[in-house]
């Protein structure tokens, strides 16, 4: 293969694979729920999250691969904001509906 | 002050002449009814000239109104008004649908060169070819993902399934779906098999070299991240845009379905899509026809 570089290709992740990897996830982000951490790649938080999740993110790195793990991490803030504003907006509608 | 004597006269004459007429009718009539019973038609009131009935005297609405006025408001004119009203404002809701769609469809194309789509020179996962050639006689759903994508494109590409699947069942519509990487330095045409074998198994896996992709993904507008060269083994992500591309069976692009549509939708607005479609031949006729300020 040529135009690929003639590297062996690297092995595309499989659903199974890619399952096992957001179980881990959530079972991560779970442990960090439970100890109330936002952004897993916050410097100030590292001792907590070792202390507290370091069985789970072991997991996690070791059921995903790299590139994943930092996207999921960076990713968790911004869903967690999402998923605020979402239901913020839903509590507001409701109470206008129970308003009128 | 001097026309008044001139049209007294007149007045006079023609109320003569009507009371003349009216005088011989009743002599007429009453030279035929020679019959057994003319006290019945006695106390039947004749019609007198509308300017003799007080208004609002006992007889007025029987005088003034026939006997046998044609009925509008009886059952069936009720039926037929309904039935007939609901099928035209059914055509012309639909019909404005349509006009609404083709329009967007057309604004979509562009005029000339189109805005999205154009040429591309890919291969498929059995290493053959392919080209925009090949979008045609089919429409076709384009994807652009890379497999190590995490988790946006499976997800996008398990509702492709669905849509395709549902499109297949409900309304007997095949699409040619197809399945465009955005990472050709990792997504070999043996990846990309690989990968698209957790899919639906009509999907269409296309890669090829870094220029080509890269060209691609420029013309539909696809933002386009993937470096050129990486280190065998090396970790990255893509970024991409994450769009259906729609394209119609000339290979032009008609729409864009983005992740805000659930399968259901997807499958409605390509349906409704479809049934609209007029190939570009048809199309240029329609808006050169007397009709072709709607398409404006």
């Amino acid at each position: 293969m040529g135009l690929f570089g003639g590297e062996k290709t690297p092995e595309a992740p499989n659903r199974s694979k890619r399952e096992r990897c957001w179980e881990s996830r959530d079972i991560f982000f779970k442990c960090l729920d439970r100890i109330d951490v936002v952004n897993p790649l916050d410097k100030s938080l590292q001792g907590k999250i070792s202390k507290n999740c370091s069985k789970e993110d072991a997991q996690f790195q070791k059921d995903c691969v790299a590139s994943w793990v930092k996207y999921f991490k960076e990713k968790r803030p911004f869903d967690i904001k999402k998923e605020k504003i979402l239901r913020e907006a839903a509590e507001q509608q409701a109470n206008a509906r129970i308003d009128k | 002050m001097m026309l008044r004597p001139l049209f007294r006269p007149a007045k006079r004459d023609l109320r003569f002449i009507t009371r003349g007429f009216s005088l011989s009718r009743m002599t007429l009539n009453e030279l035929k009814s020679n019959d057994p019973k003319p006290e019945e038609e006695a106390p039947k009131m004749k019609r007198k000239p509308l300017s003799r009935l007080p208004v609002g005297g006992p007889d007025y609405s029987k005088q003034t109104l026939k006997k046998n006025p044609i009925e509008f408001l009886t059952w069936k004119a009720v039926v037929v008004f309904v039935i007939f009203g609901s099928a035209l404002t059914y055509v012309f809701t639909n019909e404005k649908e349509k006009l609404k769609l083709r329009r967007e469809a057309e604004q979509n194309r562009g005029m000339g060169k189109p805005l999205i789509g154009g040429p591309f020179n890919l291969i498929d996962t059995d290493g053959k070819p392919f080209t925009q050639e090949n979008l045609k006689g089919k429409f076709s759903i384009i994807y652009f993902g890379f497999t190590h994508c995490p988790d946006i494109c499976p997800d996008e590409l398990d509702k492709l399934g669905l849509i395709l699947d549902g499109l297949k069942s409900k309304h007997n519509i095949e699409l040619q779906p197809i399945f465009i990487t955005c990472d050709p330095a990792r997504d070999s045409p043996e990846v990309i098999k690989e990968y698209l074998k957790d899919f639906h198994p009509s999907i269409i896996g296309l890669t090829g070299d870094y220029d080509e992709i890269k060209k691609c993904c420029k013309n539909y507008r696809v933002y386009f991240s993937t470096p050129r060269t990486i280190k065998p083994g090396q970790d990255y992500l893509v970024d991409h845009s994450i769009f259906f591309y729609f394209m119609d069976p000339e290979g032009e692009f008609i729409d864009v379905l983005g992740r805000q549509y659930d399968a259901e939708e997807a499958i409605d607005k390509i349906k409704s899509n479809i049934s609209v479609y007029q190939p570009r031949a048809e199309r240029e006729k329609a808006k050169a026809g007397w009709l072709g300020f709607l398409y404006k």
